[in-house]
């Protein structure tokens, strides 16, 4: 089919990409010229089923299932509030969570209202899975990615898992012949991927990411992880923090950001004998955490005080375009590629 | 490859790939039928395999660190199927800790098989139960099968409950020369679920997204290409 035709008829234009994050899914898709992003936190509030009238009087969008009211994406939020109870979420530290027997049930759902139908049975859909975590014991995404996988298929996509942190170079390096360090700092762990020439020579994750900040804030100044977290969504700025919540998160912020490029530097040392990297290449920095204000200008701070000692030569430090859908954008190049 | 595609009446599937594992079946004489899926002869060892409840322990070998990183994964999926699984160090592998630890469905070991088990124990479900619990027992031992992967396990000892036929014409014949297996977790999407959810929605004009698209199709034409030289 000719790129003429596809302009024609945006139907055509089949391939889509899903961010799964611990705190939003993201899709996007190709219409026409332009790519649309769809946005849905991944939170879900569950309710008895005599709360129902109350939620169709104040017009929130409900789901019954298994005898229960669910409330789904950030509208559970929103109905926590209101019942003084706090939405739960159906992923943790970047995969499903394991307590939470109707994780997978909500994660369906999600992911089939951000990915609407799709547009002939069996598109292809590339949707993101973390790397192993190299500082959690026992971290293991088999099961994670399989279920994915699972409620794709079922609702009609052909899906291909792709590694979160390929998934940015892809969105971002295609000048540098998708060579690059892409680092996705998410809500429950930060990924890295080392690309060169669009094959990936190293990945990992680490199980620090925004709910680690939040946390360690949360204890640093005896208040909650829930209202650090507000803080931080509402705009801070890392190199001049007003306020102690903001003080905090940037403290914590900046350890992430220490944590990662040692860890880059420990994990490259080890395998450097099998990968070469002869031309300099960037450091893509991606993901909602990486959001803060000054959160590169950091990075970039952090780094030139290694004067040097980085293993990998550096061509420059830069943010994805739109830190938030870089890894939705980046599985969407892949999706719609044609095999 | 082969595997087999086991159906029972509620249509649930289970195939069980051609793992290199072998299934042992512990009948009322509490004497261990070995059935090696890479050579069996006859299905009929399957369905009888399928038809005994719950899994007694899952016995992993060999006995080393790849299993014991297993133990982790092996929890969180306990929880997920709302069983008490119980998780055993291989110590604990005699007649004692096994009544005691009678509460759960599942119980986990990674140790080796065990010579014998207390015959008393064999049966404990009511009959009424028993199609359900066969349901679980696929349930299981699809996805622990699944969690485990490949050779990472040997053997799966599960109690004999009865020698009633719970799952008869449920079996088909071998199916799949190569075939990917299709299903190995139960079905996840409700059924006629339907949710609005609010959707944060941007368009963006972005003609760097074809054109990525393409450069990476011809990178990795050329990537291959390099790997056949």
């Amino acid at each position: 089919m000719s790129k003429q035709e596809k302009d024609r008829d945006p139907e055509l234009i089949t391939g889509v990409g899903l961010d799964v994050g611990t705190m939003n899914f993201v899709s996007a898709r190709k219409i026409g010229k332009s790519v649309t992003t769809s946005r849905v936190r991944n939170a879900f509030l569950d309710l008895p089923l005599e709360h129902k009238r109350m939620l169709k009087i104040s017009n929130t969008s409900f789901v019954e299932l298994s005898g229960k009211l669910l409330v789904i994406g950030d509208e559970a939020l929103e109905t926590a509030n209101l019942f003084n109870k706090e939405a739960r979420r159906p992923m943790a530290g970047g995969i499903v969570a394991s307590g939470e027997i109707d994780a997978q049930q909500v994660i369906g759902l999600i992911i089939k209202s951000v990915l609407g139908d799709p547009r002939k049975l069996g598109e292809r859909c590339c949707y993101s899975v973390p790397a192993s975590a190299v500082d959690v014991s026992g971290s293991d995404i088999t099961y994670h990615s399989r279920v994915l996988g699972k409620i794709l298929t079922e609702i009609g996509y052909s899906p291909e898992p792709i590694n979160e942190a390929l998934a940015v170079i892809f969105s971002e390096c295609a000048n540098s012949n998708f060579s690059g360090l892409g680092i996705s700092y998410g809500s429950g762990m930060t990924n890295v991927c080392l690309s060169y020439n669009a094959m990936s020579a190293l990945e990992f994750s680490l199980g620090r990411g925004g709910d680690w900040v939040d946390n360690g804030a949360a204890r640093a100044i005896g208040t909650t992880s829930a209202k650090i977290c507000a803080v931080k969504e509402s705009g801070i700025s890392i190199l001049s923090p007003e306020g102690r919540e903001a003080e905090a998160l940037a403290v914590y912020l900046e350890n992430l950001i220490d944590y990662t490029i040692n860890n880059i530097m420990a994990h490259f040392n080890k395998v450097k004998s099998n990968v070469m990297v002869p031309k300099p290449i960037p450091i893509l920095v991606s993901g909602g955490t990486s959001l803060a204000n000054g959160f590169v200008e950091k990075f970039k701070e952090r780094f030139e005080s290694l004067k040097g000692r980085f293993p990998i030569p550096i061509s420059e430090i830069r943010a994805a375009h739109d830190p938030l859908t870089s890894v939705a954008t980046g599985l969407l190049v892949l999706g719609q590629m044609e095999d | 490859m082969k595997y087999f595609t086991l159906k029972n009446k509620t249509n649930t599937q289970l195939y069980i790939e051609d793992l290199g594992i072998s299934l042992s079946a512990l009948g009322s004489s509490a004497k261990v039928n070995e059935l090696d899926l890479q050579n069996s002869r006859s299905l009929q060892e399957v369905k009888s395999l399928l038809e005994i409840s719950p899994i007694r322990e899952i016995n992993c070998w060999p006995f080393n660190k790849r299993n014991q990183e297993l133990q982790s994964v092996l929890k969180n999926k306990v929880s997920n199927l709302k069983t008490h699984g119980v998780i055993r160090k291989p110590d604990v592998m005699n007649k004692s800790n096994v009544i005691e630890d009678r509460p759960s469905e599942l119980n986990i070991s990674i140790s080796p098989i065990p010579d014998s088990l207390d015959s008393e124990e064999m049966s404990s479900v009511p009959t009424g139960k028993k199609d359900s619990r066969i349901d679980e027992l696929i349930h299981k031992m699809s996805d622990l099968i699944e969690i485990m992967g490949k050779n990472a396990f040997s053997t799966i000892t599960p109690r004999s409950l009865s020698t009633e036929n719970f799952i008869s014409n449920s079996i088909s014949s071998p199916v799949g020369n190569g075939e990917e297996p299709m299903f190995i977790l139960s079905k996840i999407m409700p059924e006629e679920a339907v949710v609005n959810v609010t959707l944060h929605q941007e368009e963006k004009i972005r003609p760097d997204i074809d054109e990525a698209s393409e450069s990476l199709k011809r990178l990795r034409h050329k990537n291959k290409m390099k790997n056949k030289k």
